[in-house]
């Protein structure tokens, strides 16, 4: 073999082993992008260099191997070996240092490992899970800027405390920072934790709906999926699946998700209009189609008459609960909507809190600000399901937010979360066709996040 | 309201006094008594044959608050009509029941570390 | 000491308290040193340090009234504090009752031979939290360690199903010193339940007592001798005329005839009054017909509540000491009908009944005993007395596996319960036979695995059988309130006591660590109305900014569980559901406080509410809405007189016109909800021409199409008479409006000038200066938008509404 070819040779292989590595980093490390993967391409000439002098012995470029090692793995690290043995501190660590050539939130990234390795312990029921969780709650508070991170942590922490409701609140409202905020490991794993959570409580309703907080690809797969397993074959066909299914980065993951989906049987039609309080019962046990439900309250409201009065009650308190834990039911029949009003009071009364906390100054740390944030933003998307409350909750909230985004941008350095808020404005004014505050919010969010 | 009930609750349902004392809907003022009496005295000592009690919707905790309410309730004739409407076998005999997957093994799967 | 149990029950009345007890086979009445089954509720200091109960302190009301307290019963629970110059000390109605308690501990010990550790105590049926949980303190400051509480016509039921065999409906008919009360019960299956409850707070033989008074001056002026009523100088020679007159009352049960004669009373000319009258039974009747009248309205509305006739009662049971008045009585059978229940002593039925309940409750009063029994222990449950024939005795070994592997239950005349083994937790479930109405003595007999005997301890148990009450009901219901003044119910009247619930709230305010004085409230409120600021607070559970260790945002899931046992003890905590942090500080709160200026507020404030209405309705001169304002104009009249009588400084008065004007309030409200509708019609069209002339004038498509909905919404909420509904869409139009309004250019500008002129009403004086300097700038600059902030900001200063927060008991949770 010539020297040239050897040369030749060595190049091409050296590439590969590039791709390789590249791809090999991609997988361990989720929700990494190509374009950031490119990035370390700066790393590796060095690492490779490095690497080379390294074993001829030099001290020097161990040490600097080391670090590039770090730099390369310590994402893939933390996931795969420190979180797992239920180490916070050593998987933040290293999370921080792998995250350095690439992401803007390293801080944030370092909690979200560290409040895994909590769920570990939690898990193990191990005994140091206190003071894990104390360390993770005080890296969380001390948090100077608030990004998605830091909100993926606190909901892991809610996780291992058993406070699903507000894991599930807190891993949504990632969905409202921008998307290039969001990007990375963040959204990787809020989007897997609630689709976990909503697939494996059988709760389709609500992953039917999750691509309108949070909208990535894998959770619009899980919602195609959600509406084929709901509403059978006929609703998504299969050709829209495997697109989706496709576009995500998690396939091997998720094939028994499109399995199920793939061959969801056909719902048999609700003929069965025999026996209302069967089948009211039915639907009581979960086991009726939103279709069904519908079917069901109509029937009821043509029954209505003839129910004695005190029974009425607990029908129509049932449907009503029905329909809170099926968001994919409300506002489709007035029987599921029987609190909105309900709704609306205890937003306002939410709304009239905050703004008297605000003018109070009595500021919370900035996740608790943002927890603040969220629980008025679900309520708002409570109330949004119906046009008009839509626009009663807009007008209580407009200036309200827009001028708390304001502060929180201008004055308590807190872009990332003031951004969110822009861009929720912005959205809620275009479709108030409220011009004035429309382009008030287009400047701020043009006003960016860093 | 869709941020306070986690899970679906159906008091009627879950609490009916039927289902706690574990009695029929035709039995008389006297079964009740008997009934209460003993799962209370049971629960008392914590005997672990009375923790528990079946309803449709699943296997509920049993505590002497429970059956104690459940004795007043059946006391009070409105009640108890309210009791029995839902408590009727009739009603829970299954209609087509077309239960909905779930991906049991989800969390494992997407590898989130929740259990 | 007893060899088989003893149960106490205590009649803790307002005028006399009477003890009973109950061995599981007879009824005894504890009697005093004088002899007596009735101790008068009086209690009198002297300076020696000696206290004086009963009949003999009752003497001294009229010698020595500043050192003698009565009739403390009726303040129960709430803040006020006797004065007792003799001993300089000041002391709470409870600290009273609990001189009463004490000595008929002691005259049971006297009679018993051993100090009673456990009793029932009986309490009003209205009774709420506050009061039952003074009661309670009472007993224990009395030196029992275990009380139960239980309503006096429960009390009355129990003891008049044990003592006659009663089936159906019946009514306990209670009139007692100063108050009515009337329960309709029902007797199935030895089974008795409480139907309902109705009385009258202010109707008693004291009213008798004042009516028969009022004859008395009028004759005595016509003889020429004057007493005035309202002259404090007659006051003296009053509460003798009052007694004498009580006593001539209770004369007349006897006699056809009752002589009043009193010497050594001075005018307030400082003349001798020549006081010395006749009373004859039929005076009395004429004088106090409307007094029985008004308890017999009482007990027909009971009766039509539950949808029963007199017709449908088997009997009345009669209670309390006025009850045993002739013409009372007959005025009774003629108006109701029903038999009296026979052989029943209206004095003492209550304590009988206690002691009843006591078994029941198995609150058996002997000490614990000293020395133990030998053998296996077991942890024995069963009912002390049950209306079931073949009730369960259920029991485990204390410590688990030892020899005992069978056990048998023996009664003493010879019947035996087959041998049942032991279970795999060392637990047992016998069914035993027991004799109807008697007291049942049964032997455990143990066995092991070969048969050979095993002792065991306890190797007696006694069953009663007979007729019982399931738990005693909570007389009002309980819940917490939320910030938007609506009541989360946690316990429904007539839930079985003790209880115990736990519901989900979300915080509506933000708490951070060390933030001064602040704290989250959560209001616990009691009483019947839906509407928080309605019912009456009976504590708050509160999470203080100092002792939260990490910030709780708004919106935190908060678990509350309220826990209710039967002396009224109420205990509540909150759980931080994403900390886990606990806070159960109540801070537990005393019956209102009811001063006289408060009161006097209050009245103004709905006399005026009353005339607005009075005024309105006569000019659409509708007679019925001025009839129903005429009864609530009346029923105001009635809380000025108790509000007078506050200012002078009697607390009971103070209380009953709390109670009275917390009655009006909910009364106008409804009055108002009725009214509303020809309101909200022309607010409704109002609201439309308004409306529509703005949003189509400055509004967009989107808010034109919303405005059709709205108005064909809000048509269909009228039609459908839906006022909640209704009003919704009221406040939507508004929206609509204000939102297109603000494109008329002159909008901000007018609203700036609008809020500028109220500037003194601003919350911050200097800001709201400087805002209005710098509004005029941006006005003159054209600066729309800088405008705009700058009215809201102001608005924001000025004062609103009272929020429903506020009258919510300032509620921090939904
Ligand atoms: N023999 C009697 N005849 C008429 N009234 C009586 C008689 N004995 C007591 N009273 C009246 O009964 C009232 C006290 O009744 P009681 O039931 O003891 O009241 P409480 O339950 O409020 O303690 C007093 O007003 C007293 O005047
Ligand atoms: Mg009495």
């Amino acid at each position: 073999m010539s020297g040239g070819a050897a040369l030749i040779l060595g190049k091409v292989l050296l590439y590969a082993a590039i791709a390789v590595i590249i791809l090999l980093v991609k997988k361990a490390s989720p929700g990494v992008t190509a374009t950031r993967a490119l990035s370390w391409l700066i790393l590796v000439p060095t690492t490779f260099i490095a690497s080379v002098f390294a074993l001829q012995g030099g001290i020097f470029s161990i040490l600097v191997f080391v670090v590039a090692c770090l730099l390369w793995f310590g994402g893939p690290l933390a996931t795969f070996v420190a979180t797992p043995i239920g180490s916070p501190r050593v998987a933040s660590t290293l999370a921080v240092v792998g995250a350095i050539p690439h992401h803007l939130d390293r801080r944030g990234l370092g909690s979200i490992a560290a409040a895994r390795s909590c769920l570990v312990l939690r898990n193990r029921r191990h005994p140091g899970l206190a003071g894990a969780l104390t360390y993770v709650d005080k890296r969380i508070a001390d948090t100077a800027v608030l990004r998605p991170g830091t909100v993926v942590a606190r909901g892991f922490c809610c996780v291992v405390l058993g406070d699903r409701e507000q894991a599930q609140l807190l891993f949504k409202s990632v969905g409202d920072f921008a998307a290039p905020l969001r990007s990375g490991p963040a959204q990787f794993f809020a989007a897997r934790w609630l689709i976990a959570d909503a697939a494996s409580r059988g709760e389709w309703g609500a992953l039917q709906v999750l691509p309108r907080r949070l909208n990535t690809a894998l959770t619009r797969f899980a919602a195609e999926c959600a509406t084929r397993i709901k509403q059978g074959p006929a609703a998504v066909a299969r050709t829209t699946l495997v697109e989706r299914w496709l576009l995500t980065s998690s396939r091997v993951a998720t094939v028994p998700l499109l399995k199920m989906a793939w061959s969801a049987p056909t719902r048999p039609p609700t003929a069965d209009a025999s026996y209302l309080l069967a089948r009211h019962a039915a639907a009581l046990r979960g086991h009726v189609t939103s279709e069904d439900m519908l079917e069901l309250a109509m029937s009821w409201d043509r029954a209505m008459a003839e129910v004695p009065p005190p029974f009425r009650m607990t029908v129509l308190d049932d449907l009503n609960a029905l329909a809170d834990s099926n968001p994919d039911l409300r506002g489709r029949h007035p029987y599921f909507s029987n609190n909105a009003d309900e709704v609306l009071r205890s937003f306002e009364i939410a709304v009239e809190a905050f703004q008297r906390r605000i003018a109070d100054e009595r500021w919370l740390t900035p996740i608790d600000e943002w927890v603040e944030i969220a629980v008025l933003r679900q309520l708002y998307d409570d109330l949004a399901v119906d046009a008009s409350r839509r626009s009663i909750a807009f007008d209580t909230i407009r200036l309200v937010i827009t001028n708390y985004a304001a502060e929180l941008f201008n004055r308590r350095h807190q872009k990332p979360i003031a951004n969110a808020l822009f861009l929720w404005m912005e959205r809620e004014a275009r479709f108030a066709r409220d011009e004035e505050l429309l382009q008030l919010n287009k400047k701020n969010v043009a006003c960016g996040f860093g | 309201m869709s941020l306070v009930s986690a899970r679906m609750d159906a008091p009627h349902i879950d609490e009916n006094p039927f289902f706690v004392l574990d009695l029929p809907i035709d039995c008389g003022a006297m079964d009740i008594e008997r009934a209460g009496q003993k799962l209370l005295a049971m629960l008392k000592v914590g005997m672990k044959d009375a923790a528990s009690y079946r309803t449709p919707l699943g296997p509920r905790q049993r505590d002497e608050d429970a059956v104690r309410r459940a004795m007043a309730a059946l006391r009070e004739p409105q009640a108890r009509a309210m009791a029995e409407f839902w408590a009727r076998p009739e009603v829970w005999e299954p209609v087509h029941e077309t239960r909905l997957p779930v991906w049991s093994d989800a969390h494992k799967r997407l590898g989130t570390l929740d259990r | 000491m007893h060899s088989r149990p003893l149960y106490v029950g205590i009649d803790l009345g307002t005028t006399n308290s009477t003890a009973a007890t109950f061995d599981g086979a007879a009824l005894t009445l504890i009697r005093n040193a004088q002899g007596s089954t009735l101790t008068p509720s009086v209690v009198r200091f002297d300076g020696r340090g000696n206290v004086t109960v009963g009949a003999k302190a009752r003497r001294a009301i009229d010698s020595d009234p500043e050192n003698t307290r009565s009739e403390f019963k009726r303040v129960m629970g709430t803040g006020k504090r006797f004065a007792i110059p003799a001993t300089g000390k000041e002391l709470l109605a409870e600290e009273l009752a609990a001189h009463v308690l004490r000595s008929l501990r002691a005259d049971v010990r006297e009679q018993l031979g051993f100090e009673p550790t456990a009793a029932v105590v009986t309490v009003p049926a209205l009774f709420e939290i506050p009061q039952s949980a003074a009661t309670s303190r009472a007993a224990q400051l009395a030196g029992f360690s275990r009380v139960e509480l239980l309503q006096e016509p429960v009390a009355s039921a129990l003891a008049a199903g044990w003592t006659s065999d009663t089936r159906g409906a019946w009514l306990v008919y209670d009139l007692g010193g100063g108050t009515f009360d009337v329960s309709l019960l029902e007797t199935r299956d030895g089974l008795l339940r409480v139907v309902g409850h109705d009385g009258d707070n202010f109707l008693g033989g004291r009213d008798f007592d004042n009516a028969l008074l009022d004859w008395a001056l009028a004759t005595l002026k016509t003889r020429g001798v004057l007493i005035e009523r309202s002259d404090p100088r007659a006051a003296p020679t009053l509460t003798k005329l009052k007694l004498a007159i009580e006593d001539a009352r209770i004369e007349l049960t006897r006699n056809e005839r009752a002589n009043v004669a009193l010497v050594g009373c001075r005018g307030a000319d400082g003349s001798d009054l020549p006081i010395d009258f006749d009373i004859d039974r039929l005076t009395m009747e004429s004088v106090c017909r409307h007094l029985v009248d008004r308890s017999v309205a009482v007990c027909r509305r009971l009766l039509a509540t539950h949808g029963r006739s007199s017709a449908d009662l088997s009997q009345i049971v009669l209670v309390g000491g006025p009850t045993v008045m002739p013409f009372l009585r007959s005025q009774l059978r003629a108006d109701i009908g029903a038999p009296f229940a026979p052989q029943l002593d209206p004095m003492t039925l209550v304590a009988q009944g206690a002691a009843l309940y006591a078994a029941t409750a198995g609150l058996d009063a002997r000490p614990a005993p000293t020395q133990r029994e030998g053998g296996e222990r077991l942890w024995l449950s069963y009912p002390a007395m049950t209306p079931d024939l073949t009730p369960h005795v259920v029991g485990k070994l204390v410590e688990p596996r030892r020899q005992l592997a069978r056990i048998r239950l023996r009664r003493a005349d010879g019947w035996e319960s087959p041998e049942v083994a032991l279970d795999a937790e060392g637990a047992f479930v016998v069914a035993v036979d027991v004799l109807p109405r008697q007291s049942n003595e049964l032997v455990l007999e143990g066995s092991d695995e070969a048969g050979k005997r095993v002792e065991v301890a306890p190797s007696r148990i006694t069953i009663v059988q007979g007729m019982t009450i399931g738990d005693p009901p909570l007389s009002r219901t309980v819940g917490v309130a939320l910030a938007d003044d609506r009541v989360h119910v946690y316990f429904e009247r007539g839930s079985p006591l003790p209880a115990r619930r736990s519901f989900r709230h979300r915080t509506v305010e933000s708490v951070v660590p060390g933030d001064g004085s602040f704290a989250l409230k959560i209001p616990i409120v009691q009483g019947e109305l839906d509407r928080a600021h309605l019912c009456r607070l009976v504590g708050a559970l509160e999470i203080p900014s100092s002792l939260v260790k990490r910030p709780l945002p708004a919106g935190s899931p908060l678990e509350v569980t309220l826990e209710l046992d039967r002396g009224g003890k109420l205990s509540a905590r909150a759980l931080v559901l994403g900390s886990g942090e606990v806070f159960e500080e109540v801070a537990h709160l005393l019956g209102p406080d009811a001063t006289p200026q408060s009161l006097t507020a209050t009245i103004e404030a709905i006399a005026t509410r009353i005339g607005e209405h009075r005024r309105s309705a006569f000019r659409n001169n509708t007679a019925a809405m001025v009839s129903r304002l005429a009864t609530i104009d009346e029923r105001l009249n009635e809380a000025r007189v108790a509000a007078q009588a506050a200012h002078g400084g009697d607390a009971d008065a103070a209380q009953r016109a709390h109670r009275l004007l917390l009655e009006l309030d909910a009364e106008l409200d409804g009055f108002e909800r009725d009214q509303q509708w020809p309101e909200l019609d022309a607010e409704l069209t109002d609201a439309i021409v308004h409306t529509t002339s703005w949003v189509q004038e400055f509004g967009n498509e989107h808010e034109k199409k919303v405005l059709d909905e709205t108005v064909s919404a809000a048509r269909r909420a009228r039609e459908a008479r839906q006022s909640v509904e209704l009003q919704r869409q009221l406040r939507l139009l508004r929206t609509l409006a204000f939102t297109a309004s603000q494109r008329w250019p002159e909008f901000w500008p007018t609203e700036f000038e609008a809020a500028a002129s109220r500037v003194n009403e601003a919350s911050d004086l200097a800001k709201a200066e400087s805002l209005i300097r710098e509004g005029r700038g941006y006005m003159d600059a054209g600066h729309r938008e800088r405008l705009s902030r700058v009215v809201r900001d102001l608005w924001a200063l000025l004062p609103s509404d009272p929020t429903e927060r506020r009258l919510s008991y300032e509620s921090g949770v939904r």
